[in-house]
C-alpha cells in the first residue's frame, strides 16, 4: 500500500469525510473534512503520472479521478475501468458497458433533449420498457471553468464559483469564500455566518420547491407541478425581494457580506416564509395523500446506504452520512437564534458539490418527511435505471471491480431486491438526529 | 387533488393576467449550449402559474423540427457546436433564432477560450435578443409576446 493511500485510509479511520480530488499536472490531492470542518490534505506527486487509487477506499473519488485522468492523463492504477468522463474524443466502446441478449437494444437520447434540460447524452439499454442499464455522457458544456479561475483575486474567483451552476451559486460561493477566509487564517464573525446561513437557506428553499415541481412533472402530474412551480416562483421573488437578485447572485463576498436587510425586508421575509411553509405544506399533503401520485412512483426514492455509499451519493452532495456532519459541526456554519430564519433544524451544507448530472444535483439534509423523501426521489432517479434490472449485463461478474458515481455507466447492478426495497431508508439523506 | 387545484384556480385569480389579445403562437425549441442553467430554470417558470406563456399559445415543444424559435442559452461550447447547427438546420423555415441571457449574447462569458466554438451570432444568424443573467420570466414574457405582435418579423433595434 502506497504512503498515499495509507495516508487517505488513516484520515478515513479517523472519522474524515472525504471532500474532493483534484489533480494539477504531475500532483494529485486528495481532500479530507474533519469532523469539526477542517480541512486535511493528502498530497501525493508522481513524475511518470502513475498513482494508486483510492476508489477503493472513497467511492466518491470516482468521478474526480476519471477527471484527473481525462486532463492531466493520470493513471490510476487499480481503478478499473478507468471510464473517460470529461474527454469526448472517444468510441462508444469506451464509456458505454457492453449490454448483449436477446432483443437488447439502446436508445441514443440527447444532448438536446425534449423538455427544458441541461445538454447531456444517454444511452439507454433496454428491452422493451425495461432498462437493462444506463449509460450516461455528460460535460457538454465544459467550460474550463477551475483552469481559468486559476490565479485569480478573491472577487475574480467569486464569479466562477457562482456562474458554474446558477442553481448552487450560494452554496458554491460560501464554500469558495470559506477556503480564501482559511488560507487568510481568518474565521468568519456570528453574524456573517448567520447571514450566509440564511441564503444558504433560502437557496435550498427554492430548489427543494423546484425538485418536487421536477417530480410532479416527471411522473406527468401537471397540477401538482403547476402547484409547485408557482411556489417555486414565489420563493426566487422573495430572493430578489431580500437580495436583489432571483438566485441571489452577488450576496456573497470573501471575507464580508454584500447582504444588507433592513427592518422592512426583514418582515416582510418573514411574512413571506411563513406563507410559503404553509402552502408548500398544503400542497405537499395533497401529493402524500394522492393515490393516483404515489402510484407513479413504484420504487422512486429508495436508496439503499449501501448505493448511496457505493454512488458517492452521501458524500458529493448535500446529503451528509450517517455519523455527525462536520458541517452542523462547524464553527463556520450558524443558525437559529434571534436572527436565523431556520424554524425547522435542518441543516444547510456550504461544501455542497455541484455536479452536471440532474439527477445528484440535489440532496435534502433536512428531516421532515418532505424534505427527506425528496432528496431520495431526486438522488435515486439516477440509481432506479440500474437497481430496477433483473437481467445483469454480461460483464456484471466483473462488476466488484467496477466503482460507482453519480448516474454514471458504472455502477455496480444491484441484485434485485425484495420488498425491503420499497422502504425508504431516512438514514442515508438525514443527519444524527440531536 | 381538488386542493390542488383549488389553489391553482386562486392562483390564477390573484396573479390577474391579461388574455391573449390575438391568435398567434409560437413553437419553442430551447437549446443549452453551455449554459449555467440559471436561463433553464427561469425558462421553465415562464410556464409556472404566474406568467402561464402557454396562455398565448407558446409551447415548448420536442423536436427542432416543429419549432418556429430556437432559444439558445449560454455560450456556445466547442461540444455543443455540431448539435446546435445540426437543430437548427432541421427547423423548418420561415425560423427564428433567440439569443437568450447574455451568455448567448456573448457578454462576461466566463472559461477557457479554447473550450467556446465562437460567438453565437457567429454561427447561426442571431434574430432577437433577451438579455439578462439569467433573464427575468417577466423580460422572456415580453420578449416572446412582441416577437409574436410583430407576426415574427424582427425589429430593426433588434438585428444590431
Amino acid at each position: 500500500m502506497s504512503a498515499y493511500r495509507e495516508e487517505v485510509a488513516q484520515a478515513l479511520a479517523d472519522g474524515c469525510r472525504f471532500a474532493s480530488l483534484h489533480a494539477s499536472d504531475q500532483t494529485v490531492r486528495a481532500v479530507l473534512m474533519a469532523r469539526d470542518g477542517r480541512p486535511r490534505l493528502v498530497e501525493v506527486t508522481a513524475p511518470d503520472r502513475h498513482i494508486a487509487s483510492i476508489v477503493d477506499l472513497v467511492p466518491a473519488a470516482n468521478w474526480d479521478e476519471r477527471e484527473a485522468a481525462d486532463v492531466y492523463g493520470i493513471r490510476f492504477g487499480g481503478h478499473e475501468p478507468l471510464r473517460p468522463l470529461v474527454d469526448h474524443d472517444l468510441d462508444l466502446g469506451s464509456w458505454t458497458v457492453p449490454v448483449r441478449g436477446n432483443d437488447a437494444y439502446q436508445v441514443a437520447v440527447g444532448p438536446i433533449h425534449a423538455g427544458v434540460i441541461e445538454s447531456g447524452h444517454f444511452r439507454f439499454h433496454v428491452v422493451g420498457d425495461r432498462i437493462l442499464h444506463l449509460d450516461v455522457r455528460l460535460f457538454y458544456k465544459h467550460r474550463g471553468l477551475e483552469r481559468a479561475a486559476e490565479g485569480a483575486n478573491p472577487d475574480g474567483g467569486l464569479a466562477y464559483a457562482q456562474r458554474a451552476c446558477a442553481a448552487c451559486a450560494v452554496s458554491n460561493t460560501v464554500a469558495y469564500a470559506h477556503a480564501w477566509e482559511d488560507a487568510l487564517g481568518s474565521t468568519p464573525t456570528d453574524e456573517l455566518a448567520r447571514g450566509r446561513t440564511i441564503r444558504l437557506e433560502l437557496e435550498r428553499l427554492w430548489s427543494h420547491l423546484n425538485d418536487i415541481a421536477a417530480i410532479c412533472a416527471g411522473v406527468g402530474l401537471a397540477a401538482g407541478n403547476n402547484r409547485f412551480a408557482g411556489l417555486t416562483e414565489r420563493a426566487r421573488r422573495l430572493n430578489a425581494a431580500l437580495t436583489g437578485h432571483r438566485f441571489l447572485f452577488h450576496t456573497v463576498a470573501v471575507g464580508g457580506s454584500n447582504l444588507h436587510l433592513d427592518a422592512d425586508k426583514i418582515a416582510f421575509g418573514r411574512a413571506e416564509l411563513d406563507a410559503l411553509r404553509d402552502e408548500s405544506r398544503s400542497a405537499w399533503r395533497e401529493l402524500l395523500f394522492n393515490a393516483s401520485f404515489q402510484a407513479r412512483l413504484p420504487d422512486v426514492g429508495v436508496i439503499s446506504s449501501e448505493d448511496a455509499r457505493l454512488l458517492g451519493a452521501s458524500q458529493t452532495t448535500r446529503a451528509q452520512p450517517v455519523r455527525a456532519s462536520p458541517t452542523t459541526a462547524s464553527r463556520r456554519s450558524r443558525r437559529g437564534g434571534p436572527q436565523g430564519t431556520s424554524r425547522h433544524d435542518s441543516s444547510s451544507a456550504p461544501s455542497s458539490c455541484c455536479r452536471p448530472s440532474r439527477s445528484s444535483k440535489r440532496s435534502s439534509t433536512g428531516r421532515s418527511p418532505l424534505q427527506s423523501r425528496t432528496a431520495a426521489t431526486t438522488n435515486a432517479r439516477s440509481v432506479s435505471a440500474t437497481s430496477r434490472a433483473h437481467v445483469a449485463p454480461p460483464s456484471a461478474s466483473s462488476s466488484g471491480t467496477r466503482h460507482g458515481s453519480n448516474g454514471s455507466a458504472c455502477a455496480p447492478a444491484p441484485t434485485p431486491t425484495g420488498p425491503s426495497s420499497r422502504t425508504p431508508q431516512p438514514e442515508t439523506c438525514c443527519p444524527t438526529s440531536h | 387533488m381538488l386542493t390542488l387545484l383549488r389553489d391553482l384556480r386562486h392562483l390564477r385569480q390573484t396573479t390577474a393576467l391579461p388574455a391573449p389579445e390575438r391568435g398567434h403562437s409560437l413553437a419553442i425549441r430551447h437549446v443549452d449550449a453551455g449554459s449555467c442553467n440559471g436561463c433553464e430554470h427561469e425558462l421553465t417558470l415562464a410556464s409556472s402559474p404566474y406568467y402561464d406563456l402557454q396562455r398565448y399559445g407558446f409551447g415548448i415543444v420536442a423536436s427542432p423540427r416543429h419549432a418556429d424559435i430556437l432559444l439558445v442559452t449560454g455560450a456556445v461550447t466547442t461540444r455543443m457546436r455540431d448539435p446546435l447547427l445540426a437543430a437548427y438546420q432541421a427547423m423548418p423555415e420561415p425560423r427564428r433564432v433567440a439569443a437568450f441571457g447574455d451568455c448567448a449574447l456573448g457578454c462576461g462569458v466566463l472559461g477557457l477560450a479554447g473550450e467556446f466554438a465562437g460567438r453565437l451570432e457567429d454561427l447561426i444568424p442571431v434574430d432577437i435578443r433577451i438579455p439578462g443573467c439569467p433573464p427575468t420570466p417577466d423580460t422572456i414574457a415580453a420578449a416572446l409576446t412582441q416577437l409574436c405582435d410583430r407576426g415574427g418579423r424582427v425589429a430593426q433595434d433588434d438585428t444590431k
